[in-house]
């Protein structure tokens, strides 16, 4: 019994140091970030009325893969990047929940964005950036507003990710994942 | 053999937990910022500059060994999701402290913050968050938006009016100087330090005009700019953000309005020259810190070099002064847990009271150094003006309220 023990404890002893010491003395690897797709969650009708500061909401789900070449596990700690529909930036969602992501191995991250029109429509005005980009486009924001709205159901416009920021803690510290990505695909 | 096996079989166990006790202790602070809403213009680049302060923070040992989580959230500028992230940062999260952003918000909190104990340093330069008996554990960096008011409308009566010959046969004839505020209303950041341009404005003897109502995502402000024409103004005072006050200042320029124009500190950055070209020429803006990759202040190469790091994607000529007013906020909240902490009292009361020791202390970004007192919650009675000459900001004066009107600066505390 006694040997079976020792030979046990040696075993156990052995493999988390042989885990242990790659994990501490091999440099992490940068965990790659893939935008797989972005789904419609909930949809209503388009509506906007300025007035009474409202609009409809649409809620996007954006999912990523999230693979981490390491092999020891990775924690996801913080998440965060711009939505941008044609080029005009929307919204920057930031997440914060825990996700630890096995070795060799790749997850998914859901993350939803709620727009809503109204506040989409000060996104359109305010910063100089997107006025250029609508004004170049010879609308009006209530006009893209809508053609966003409607057009969504068939991604009939380009959904941009930029600056996208990851951030991992792993036994060697902290790394930064930087990624971006657009969707529906171009065809090639 | 017993204690040999122990021993194995405690190493082995310490190895099996070391991967997973990566992190040190850690202290959450909330930030809600604004990056999508009706102040974005100037609120993303707060917001990126908020979380590159952070990890500087953090890189510098954090608060004596304690690493900052911060936990951001973007608002929209809508004050019931303020409201909403907030009670989620204090209530799940348990934040020790908050990093906010508007007046309408920061305002509409503060009397939840007084109840909850929340040290809360804001992006709001209110003089209505700086009487401690309001409002205990509200805090900023910069003078407040009614002393910048009080420091433009001083610098142009004295550089300009009392100095350029153009004024010259009016002076002489006792006339005085002609005055409108172009702003939005209802938005609270705006209307906050109107009551206190006005007293300085008749102070100093100015005829004074009907205010103009400018949306915050005005394109056209035509018929204001109008309505203002008719009353002659020599100068106008602008309190909207950047976007608005380029629209505003390129209609004065388009129609003809003849008025100098001075502006509140969140309308006037780099952004205001590029949208409003030559129009934008000789504003008179509200300086709270040194401009973003200006040379000098102590550490403006680590401010530059955070946001090249953490956000490489941002072009360096598209940052603001606002990344550096982010910083601001973040240095006076570090300052202030370090001190608490250090005195065995790292809870929001300790953090307050530890805030409430700094004496003309140097944040280390171009900023006037920073005094809070327990009965005084104004940062500084220094407001500093700059003028753009050539599309560059050029220093134009400088004015210490405390030292000009020390019987008046005590009742000013608070509006």
């Amino acid at each position: 019994m006694r040997r079976v023990l020792t030979i046990w404890l040696i075993l156990a002893f052995a493999v988390t140091a042989i885990v242990g010491c790659q994990a501490f003395m091999a440099k992490p690897k940068t965990p790659v970030i893939k935008l797989n797709r972005v789904e419609v969650a909930h949809y209503w009708k388009f509506f906007l009325e300025p007035k009474k500061k409202r609009g409809s909401t649409l809620d996007l789900a954006f999912i990523f893969d999230i693979t981490n070449p390491n092999t020891y596990k990775v924690m996801l700690d913080e998440f965060r990047f711009t939505v941008a529909f044609e080029g005009i930036e929307l919204s920057t969602p930031i997440v914060y929940e825990d996700v630890y992501i096995p070795g060799k191995t790749t997850s998914q991250l859901r993350v939803h964005v709620a727009l809503d029109a109204y506040t989409a429509l000060l996104a359109l005005l305010v910063p100089a950036g997107n006025v250029q980009a609508w004004k170049k486009m010879g609308t009006k924001p209530p006009a893209l507003l809508k053609k966003w709205w409607e057009g969504i159901q068939d991604f009939s416009f380009p959904i941009e990710v930029r600056n996208g920021v990851a951030k991992f803690s792993t036994p060697k510290g902290e790394i930064i994942a930087p990624f971006k990505g657009v969707f529906p695909k171009k065809k090639k | 053999m017993k204690r040999i096996l122990l021993a194995i079989g405690v190493i082995a166990v310490a190895f099996l937990f070391a991967g997973t006790l990566w992190g040190a202790e850690v202290i959450k602070v909330g930030a809600i910022n604004d990056m999508t809403g009706g102040t974005c213009d100037v609120g993303k680049d707060y917001a990126l500059g908020i979380a590159e302060a952070i990890a500087y923070v953090n890189d510098m040992g954090g608060v004596n060994g304690k690493k900052i989580k911060l936990l951001q959230f973007d608002y929209g500028y809508r004050i019931p999701e303020a409201v909403t992230i907030y009670k989620r940062l204090r209530d799940y999260d348990k934040v020790i402290a908050v990093l906010g952003w508007g007046t309408g918000d920061t305002e509409a909190l503060s009397p939840t913050i007084t109840k909850d104990k929340m040290p809360y340093v804001s992006a709001s330069y209110s003089a209505h968050l700086t009487d401690p008996k309001k409002t205990p554990y509200n805090f900023f960096f910069s003078a407040d938006y009614s002393t910048n008011a009080r420091g433009c409308i001083t610098a142009w009566y004295e550089e300009i009016w009392l100095k350029d010959p153009k004024f010259k046969a009016r002076r002489e004839r006792g006339e005085k100087p002609r005055f409108v505020c172009f702003y939005s209303w209802p938005t609270p950041y705006s209307s906050a330090p109107i009551k206190a341009i006005k007293d300085q404005a008749k102070l100093l003897g100015f005829e004074i005009g009907p205010d103009q109502d400018v949306s915050l995502t005005a394109l056209d402000t035509k018929s204001q700019v109008l309505a203002a024409k008719k009353f002659k103004p020599d100068l106008v005072w602008h309190g909207n953000t950047t976007m608005s006050v380029a629209t505003a200042l390129k209609d004065s320029y388009a129609l003809g309005l003849g008025a100098w124009h001075i502006i509140n500190n969140w309308g006037f950055d780099k952004n205001l020259v590029k949208l409003a070209g030559p129009a934008a020429e000789n504003a008179i803006g509200a300086v709270p810190c040194a401009f973003f990759g200006e040379k000098g202040p102590r550490l403006m190469p680590k401010i530059v070099e955070y946001a090249k790091k953490l956000n490489p994607g941002i072009p360096e000529e598209n940052r603001l002064i606002r990344t550096v007013q982010a910083w601001g906020a973040v240095l006076l909240l570090w300052e202030g847990m370090k001190r608490a902490d250090k005195a065995g009292k790292l809870t929001g009361e300790g953090i307050r009271e530890a805030i409430e020791t700094l004496r003309d202390f140097d944040l280390g970004i171009g900023a006037p150094p920073i005094t809070f007192t327990p009965t005084d919650h104004r940062p500084t009675s220094i407001a500093q003006a700059y003028i753009i000459k050539g599309g560059k900001f050029k220093f134009l004066k400088r004015i210490d309220f405390k030292k000009r009107w020390p019987d008046r600066w005590p009742k000013w505390l608070g509006w």
